[in-house]
């Protein structure tokens, strides 16, 4: 159990660090909420709302990376706190992707009303949904520091590339066999491709959970499971 | 022994069969969960973490016992000092890192009342041998102290006394010679070749202690031994000596007892934390810094101590 910092100040700063970094993951958690609302619906209200809503992070992001150098440069943090800062730096870096993905599945929104590709936009649906819910578990398993949870939830991500890869094959036989589906085709493909970049930022985001209790860095590799990993064609890592 | 003990107490390990199995929540949620940061050795844990041997050691310290009186200062503690490498000595007032030091070339056989038992060899030799003369073990082991503390003699004859009386020189060229090479090295040369004559005492703080630093050169040591030899000295001048210590430690083990955690990570290689008379962890400085297996490291380093 980690006590408190003889210079209560230091504590009150990182508590401040984390508060921030949890702030953006609600953001994002709500924003990729409405996104899925916005999709079901085809709300274009609403999805542009969410493409407001991105400076929000935007600005936290910016409050985070400011108070982290801060706190670098006059507490000179060693161990845990060391951990706990550059994660938090590392993590507001994801989020902050997280958001302009999920606003750019916004600025598609409007595209849809237009497009008549229902499996391939409910396969959309399902990966955002997905990362909806890794996002949520992600937020608690940071909160607790729970890196079984964290590892559990870094798996998950391969249901994304699955689910990515195989829309990938639907709409590459829609292109070939029709040539008007091009444009819309590849406005869906862009989407998922968003989709699959949020679930693996997450992925980063429980690495960085594992960092911060273990110090261990996984730069890529598998979260635990280090062997009898089926190559992923697909890995955007 | 720390990987040993970590597995055992770590509850993210072995997760491997569990995510393979169908994971069911309460399956997650019945697995420890950690909630306050790494799993660390508990603060009621006082054997050493980490690993204090090193191969070829220049100095072996075998469960040494320093007693002051009915004080136990130092607690079974064994750890290897490697050659060309410096190794810092860290740990709150009284932790007897100091103590541990002066152990290392009998400087305690000067304190009334102060009871040494175990073994330690340097280069194989036990220097607690009744049989050990300890001035000869005393260059070879030499000394940095926290105050500088210049004989009241020229600049010169700081550096000449030691070969002197250990009988090193044989001719005035060659103590000439050693007063040079030892300037040198200790990187005072150039400020002070124009007035060797002038006494060393009229030398600034950072100076006079690398003129100190110089004179333990002097009488071709193998150990340095350094008690907090910047806390005297302002920013400039401890820049000075600790890139002198890095240098120094191509030909030279540097064992350092400093206050300053910031100074443990600069200049050493590995760190050892006491506490309370027990050398409670040793490893890596990097890691030492970056990632402790033991609370009571942690709590020390991060700022949490007391």
């Amino acid at each position: 159990m980690a006590k408190e910092h003889t210079v209560k100040a230091f504590t009150h700063e990182l508590e401040l660090l984390k508060s921030k970094v949890f702030d953006m993951a609600k953001e994002c958690e709500g924003q990729l909420a409405k996104a899925v609302h916005s999709l079901v619906e085809r709300d274009v209200m609403l999805a542009r709302d969410i493409i407001k809503g991105d400076s929000k992070i935007n600005t936290l992001q910016s409050e985070v990376d400011e108070l982290a150098i801060r706190i670098l440069a006059l507490r000179q943090p060693m161990a845990l706190d060391l951990r706990n800062i550059v994660a938090a730096q590392k993590m507001a870096a994801d989020f902050e992707r997280i958001a302009d993905y999920i606003a750019n599945i916004a600025k598609h929104v409007i595209d849809l009303e237009s497009i008549s590709l229902e499996k391939p936009i409910r396969a959309i649906v399902e990966m955002a949904n997905s990362a909806l819910i890794m996002l949520r578990d992600v937020l608690v398993a940071y909160q607790k520091l729970d890196v079984e949870k964290a590892v559990e939830i870094w798996h998950r991500d391969k249901e994304i590339d699955r689910i990515y890869f195989s829309l990938l094959t639907q709409l590459r036989t829609t292109m070939i066999e029709d040539a008007t589906s091009v444009s819309p085709s590849t406005t869906l493909l862009f989407m998922g491709r968003c989709c699959e970049r949020i679930g693996d930022h997450i992925t980063n985001v429980a690495e960085n959970v594992e960092y911060i209790v273990s110090g261990e860095m996984y730069h890529g590799r598998p979260m635990q499971l280090r062997s009898a990993q089926p190559s992923n064609p697909l890995s955007c890592q | 022994m720390v990987f040993a003990l970590r597995s055992k107490e770590s509850p993210n390990k072995g997760g491997e069969v569990a995510i393979e199995k169908d994971l069911r929540e309460e399956d997650l949620h019945a697995a420890t969960t950690v909630e306050d940061g790494p799993v660390l050795v508990g603060r009621e844990h006082r054997q050493t973490v980490g690993d204090a041997t090193v191969e070829n050691p220049r100095m072996n310290c075998h469960d040494v016992n320093v007693y002051y009186g009915d004080n136990h200062a130092i607690k079974d503690v064994s750890l290897d000092i490697g050659r060309n490498e410096v190794i810092a000595m860290i740990g709150p007032s009284g932790c007897g890192k100091s103590t541990f030091l002066r152990c290392l070339n009998r400087m305690n056989d000067t304190i009334e009342g102060c009871r040494v038992t175990g073994e330690i060899t340097l280069d194989g030799m036990n220097i607690y041998d009744p049989k050990v003369d300890v001035v000869p073990l005393r260059a070879q082991v030499g000394m940095v102290f926290q105050k500088p503390n210049p004989f009241p003699k020229s600049i010169y004859d700081n550096i000449a006394y030691g070969p002197k009386i250990h009988g090193l020189v044989a001719s005035k060229t060659e103590l000439d010679q050693v007063v040079e090479t030892s300037l040198k090295k200790a990187g005072l040369w150039n400020e002070v070749k124009d007035r060797l004559d002038k006494p060393g005492t009229g030398l600034s703080g950072g100076q006079q202690q690398r003129l100190c630093i110089a004179r333990t050169i002097a009488v071709n040591p193998e150990v340095i031994l350094m008690d907090e030899p910047c806390s005297a000295l302002d920013p400039i001048a401890t820049a000075v000596i600790e890139d002198l210590i890095h240098e120094l430690r191509e030909h030279y083990t540097i064992v350092i007892v400093t206050h300053s955690m910031q100074q443990a990570s600069r200049v050493s290689q590995r760190t050892a934390y006491f506490h309370l008379g027990d050398l409670i962890e040793i490893g890596p400085t990097e890691v030492i810094f970056t990632n402790p297996r033991h609370e009571l490291t942690q709590d020390y380093i991060t700022g949490r101590f007391g």
